[in-house]
């Protein structure tokens, strides 16, 4: 079923010029490529520094991983599901971020993704802002409803201990408890239909409006990679 | 010194023999043919993802305005930070269409093989320019996508399994007894794409292997699996149940650690591949199940491909067309 060297018939041809240029292309290319899948979980300077000043190769031809979980879970808070959700005005139940639809489709996965994404910047002093702003006006003028508020929150699994002999609220997965808000804003509806959100911070906190400018800017998304 | 001297020259000697005979030993392209056809498709079904959802993201009021990303990576005063995306030039939604349905038929194109040269590039800048656009919602399945795109980019994947050989076998008058797979002839440049796939995927699968293990110590307490399991919003398949069954979850757990590992560094010995692709086959499709990214446990599947030998596809692909044209006699695969 299996060979050495795939299908191959013929007896190596001599080296020439040309196979000396093809290998030092291909050591080029495969060092960028094991940088590349290295530093996908974390980065030295020296690693990071790197893959910027090359990402006219890694980055354009999406070698570079950015970060991209291929570790599926670390059972950290980040590898929970995460969901954006939307309260319109005169409702008192949210509308969730994936819809329902099929979980293995992957319309479904970037809804989970953007929210998770939200999440992040919210939670490291990135700019969170944006997704809540960009949630509010896709509501408002796609979905043709009045957002009130906006938040995205994370799904906690359950601990298997909890499953196997827990009280009832531990073995009920979709028990409040196993809820978390990493990000809340208040949304206003402007006369020109442009939409403005304002972080529901602790209380006694006020937070200032953000923009379609986008006033409130924290750390560069470049930072993590993306 | 003449000793060490002979020794260096020996060991350069070798290592330069093998290193020609690993990448520049002319191969049957045929395998990378298939290869195409499949991706092609992962490529079309990637397309498709994004039919009804368009404006959802790229429109004017979408979830990923283009001010928004330019601004989350960091290129909003103009600075180019490596992504090239021609969706980021307009918003327009009819705009989006039109575009979308002329990438649509250039990946069908390539997928088909017609003027496979040219839409193989086509087919690598469409799918990165989707890519590039929202990179904050691409996953594990895009990379591994865009891997073999760009591989492709430079293999004669169009030789077979293809218009373009239809029309070659029809220029020559000869296109009643064409085999899908005659007149393919060996090339370096086949081999040299076929290695270059192997050589990423197995290092993708070490990648994976061995960022598990960083981390935190869910995989290497035998945990990591129940996490994936636990997640309700996600899977596909309700495997709960096995919170009773904590050897299971353990096993598992330490068997998915083990088996990238040993892919990634045991797959070149050619009586391991058949095992490793049996149980990375099985893996990706409880994976899938489990995780629900079924776009990329079917995209590993499709790169496991690149360690089937061409020659044992051409096999199976004989034999599938042999049984549905049952009258017709095929001639044989040249290699």
């Amino acid at each position: 079923m299996t060979s050495k060297s795939p299908g191959s018939s013929a007896t190596p041809p001599a080296t020439s010029p040309w196979q000396t240029i093809l290998s030092l292309l291909i050591v080029f290319h495969l060092f960028f490529v094991f940088l590349a899948l290295g530093s996908n979980y974390s980065r030295s300077s020296l690693t990071y520094d790197l893959l910027n000043r090359f990402a006219f190769y890694t980055r354009l031809f999406n070698f570079d991983l950015d970060f991209t979980p291929y570790h599926l879970t670390h059972g950290t808070d980040a590898d929970v599901d995460h969901r954006s959700e939307v309260l319109a005005k005169g409702s008192e139940e949210w509308i969730v971020f994936p819809r329902g639809g099929f979980r293995g489709a992957d319309s479904y996965k970037r809804q989970q993704r953007f929210a998770a994404m939200w999440a992040f910047q919210a939670l490291n002093g990135g700019q969170p802002a944006l997704f809540a702003q960009a949630l509010g006006n896709y509501v408002s003028r796609q979905q043709h409803l009045v957002p009130q508020q906006v938040r995205c929150r994370k799904h906690f699994q359950q601990p298997r201990e909890d499953v196997a002999g827990g009280t009832a609220a531990q073995r009920d997965p979709e028990d409040p408890s196993r809820f978390s808000v990493a990000y809340t804003a208040n949304v206003i509806v402007n006369a020109d239909a442009s939409v403005d959100v304002i972080r529901v911070e602790e209380t006694g906190q006020v937070a200032v409006p953000v923009n379609s400018a986008g006033n409130a800017r924290g750390t560069n998304a470049n930072e993590r990679g993306r | 010194m003449n000793a060490v001297a002979r020794y260096f020259d020996s060991l350069f000697s070798v290592c330069g023999t093998a290193w020609n005979r690993f990448w520049f030993t002319p191969a049957d392209p045929s395998g990378l043919c298939v290869l195409r056809v499949l991706t092609g498709v992962l490529a079309l079904w990637f397309l498709l993802s994004f039919v009804f959802d368009l404006t959802t993201w790229f429109g004017p009021d979408g979830l990923l305005p283009i001010e928004t990303v330019r601004q989350l990576t960091g290129t909003e005063d103009s600075a180019w930070n490596g992504r090239l995306s021609y969706l980021m030039y307009s918003d327009n939604p009819t705009l989006l269409r039109v575009l979308h349905g002329v990438g649509l038929l250039v990946v069908a194109a390539f997928t088909v093989g017609f003027a496979t040269r040219l839409t193989s590039v086509l087919t690598l800048a469409i799918i990165l320019s989707y890519i590039h656009r929202g990179p904050m919602v691409s996953g594990p399945f895009e990379p591994v996508l865009t891997m073999l795109l760009f591989y492709l980019c430079f293999a004669p994947c169009g030789a077979s399994l293809s218009v373009d050989q239809w029309l070659r076998q029809r220029r020559k008058g000869d296109s009643a007894n064409v085999s899908r797979l005659a007149g393919v002839e060996p090339s370096m440049a086949a081999n040299l794409c076929w290695r270059l796939i192997q050589v990423h995927v197995a290092a993708l699968y070490l990648m994976m292997g061995l960022t598990k293990l960083g981390g935190s110590d869910v995989w290497w307490m035998g945990e990591a699996m129940w996490w994936l399991v636990a997640h309700t919003e996600s899977r596909l398949v309700d495997l709960t149940f096995l919170h009773r069954h904590v050897y299971v979850i353990n096993l598992w757990t330490h068997g998915v650690v083990v088996l990238e590992l040993l892919f990634g560094l045991l797959v070149w010995q050619p009586l391991a591949r058949p095992l490793l692709l049996v149980l990375t086959t099985l893996h990706w499709i409880l994976i899938g199940l489990l995780t629900g990214l079924l776009s990329f446990a079917v995209v590993m599947l499709v790169a496991n491909l690149c360690f089937v030998s061409p020659a044992t596809m051409a096999e199976v692909i004989r034999f599938l067309t042999h049984r549905s044209r049952s009258s017709a006699s095929l001639p044989s695969v040249g290699g």
